[in-house]
């Protein structure tokens, strides 16, 4: 128990390599990567000096963003247990609400990015964040703010009254 | 092998709008499209900018030694992603997540929305919750006669405008933009706008409480009903002016005793026939015993709306399905007995 407290004692932290599409690698810890259910699954099959995951859909700029919100979740969830086992009262949960909240807002473009690397990556928190911030934006939004909004063009018949 | 017809189409869609590579470059192209090929066709399908990113390609090439400085240059330039290319089960996610007002608004978006945002299984959760707890078998009936007739009318601009919930879309109004094609009379989407605007009269039953009026104290009504959105309240209107006592029971539970016992009945359980005899005496508990609203007698195989203004009307028995109605109805019950 004493030795978890003293972090020389530790051994290395696992590694596993994320390749983005445009060819960067990303070495995260292997529970931050595990984050994603497509890399879980595949993580027992891999040999173990070949901890790497060439993900041909997910760009660089995509992927800073996935792993930070994956190392984010995994130290708040240690962290909240942790205070539940020292039983001392934490905000964690609320605070990491914030913080999600401040991570999805962002430009749409970036949205669509995010959700379809947490897709990909099968992130379900991720996945549900996004989702959740997507139809937030659409609410209260007239089709014509929508079509702006998410790059949608109006491929309707026109209807001969309307003067567009 | 998917992977290389996919690569041999786009070939062919490259040699068509574009003077054909040498071939040399056409080795490393190949090379390129086996890794690039996923992300990159769709933006191309897209945009069709490939002309323009061309001269681009061999640059990044150079991907396969996962440059640290070199980027793709145009990314940005052709990223303009919809929320039509989201995965399937994504948009249909995202869809699922939307109240009626959003659902309405993103159905008047493209004709791809339209087709998603029209569909019954995201409208019914939103029937099922506002309206199912509104809607009897006779409101129904009403509906199905309602789009019945509905389907008769050649669709003309009138009835097209009146199934859309502009109401709704005020905005859309305002920006002159209008739905494309009628939404069908007999979707969940239409039925859900009808009994919403409260275009639709349907048929209710309306309980009343009236404080101070020892007679009816709780009296039931059949009535027509329309919703009226802005103050979240029905308007009803009512046939004939008439209040019934109400009398409710449970099945299975009983504990409001109201079927009463005839009166030869010895009203031990083991030999009372009350239950099949034609003639059932109704017992209304919240009067006390003697009170002319007490008890009455009606015929199980024929009976009609009958009484008078002093003695109240009896219209029928309502049967309450479930112990959650059944607590309703004691709410509303008066605590003391009347006279």
């Amino acid at each position: 128990m004493k030795d978890s407290f003293n972090p020389s004692i530790e051994p290395p932290k696992k590694t596993v390599t994320l390749v983005s599409s445009d060819g960067y690698d990303f070495e995260v810890e292997e529970e931050v990567a595990l984050e994603s259910q497509v890399i879980k699954d595949g993580f027992e099959d891999k040999a173990v000096d070949d901890r790497e995951y060439l993900l041909f859909n997910v760009h660089s700029d995509t992927l800073e963003l996935i792993i930070k919100y994956c190392e984010k979740h995994v130290s708040s969830r240690k962290s909240i247990s942790a205070a539940a086992a020292s039983s001392s009262s934490s905000n964690g949960e609320e605070a990491l609400k914030e913080w999600d909240e401040h991570f999805i807002s962002v430009d749409t473009n970036t949205l669509y990015d995010i959700l379809m690397a947490a897709d990909y990556l099968n992130i379900k928190s991720l996945l549900d964040l996004a989702i959740q911030k997507v139809a937030d934006t659409i609410h209260g939004r007239s089709p014509e703010q929508i079509r702006k909004k998410f790059n949608i063009e109006n491929d309707s018949i026109i209807d001969p009254w309307a003067s567009e | 092998m998917l992977f290389f017809l996919i690569s041999c189409f786009s070939f062919i869609l490259l040699s068509k709008s574009l003077s054909l590579p040498r071939a040399n470059e056409m080795r490393l192209l190949s090379l390129w499209f086996c890794k690039e090929l996923p992300c990159f066709l769709v933006l191309w399908l897209k945009k069709r900018k490939l002309s323009g990113s061309l001269s681009d390609i061999p640059a990044m090439m150079s991907f396969k030694k996962r440059p640290l400085s070199s980027k793709v240059e145009n990314v940005e330039e052709i990223e303009e992603m919809s929320i039509l290319d989201l995965p399937e089960l994504t948009l249909e996610c995202i869809l699922g997540m939307l109240p009626p007002s959003s659902l309405c608004n993103m159905a008047g978006v493209c004709s791809s929305l339209r087709e998603r945002c029209t569909s019954d299984h995201l409208w019914e959760r939103h029937m099922k919750e506002k309206w199912g707890k509104v809607i009897g078998k006779a409101a129904c009936r009403q509906w199905q006669w309602h789009i019945a007739t509905k389907k008769d009318y050649s669709f003309n601009k009138s009835t097209h405008k009146g199934l859309w919930p502009l109401s709704w879309i005020r905005s859309t109004l305002d920006n002159h933009s209008k739905p494309m094609s009628p939404l069908p009379v007999d979707s969940i989407m239409s039925r859900y706008i009808s009994f919403e605007s409260g275009k639709f009269w349907f048929p209710a039953q309306v309980y009343n409480r009236e404080h101070g009026h020892v007679g009816f104290m709780l009296s039931c009504y059949d009535a027509e009903l329309c919703y009226d959105r802005r103050t979240d309240t029905f308007r009803a209107s009512y046939p004939t002016m008439k209040a019934d006592r109400t009398i409710v029971t449970e099945e299975g539970v009983g504990e409001c005793g109201v079927v009463g016992h005839l009166e030869l009945c010895d009203r031990n359980e083991n030999y009372c026939q009350c239950h099949s005899s034609d003639t059932v005496v109704l017992e209304f508990n919240q009067y006390t015993p003697g009170s002319r609203w007490r008890q009455t007698i009606i015929d199980r195989k024929d009976h009609r709306e009958e009484g008078n203004e002093a003695d109240g009307f009896y219209g029928g028995i309502r049967k309450l399905y479930n112990l959650e109605e059944l607590a309703m109805w004691k709410r509303l019950w008066p605590k003391e007995a009347l006279e």
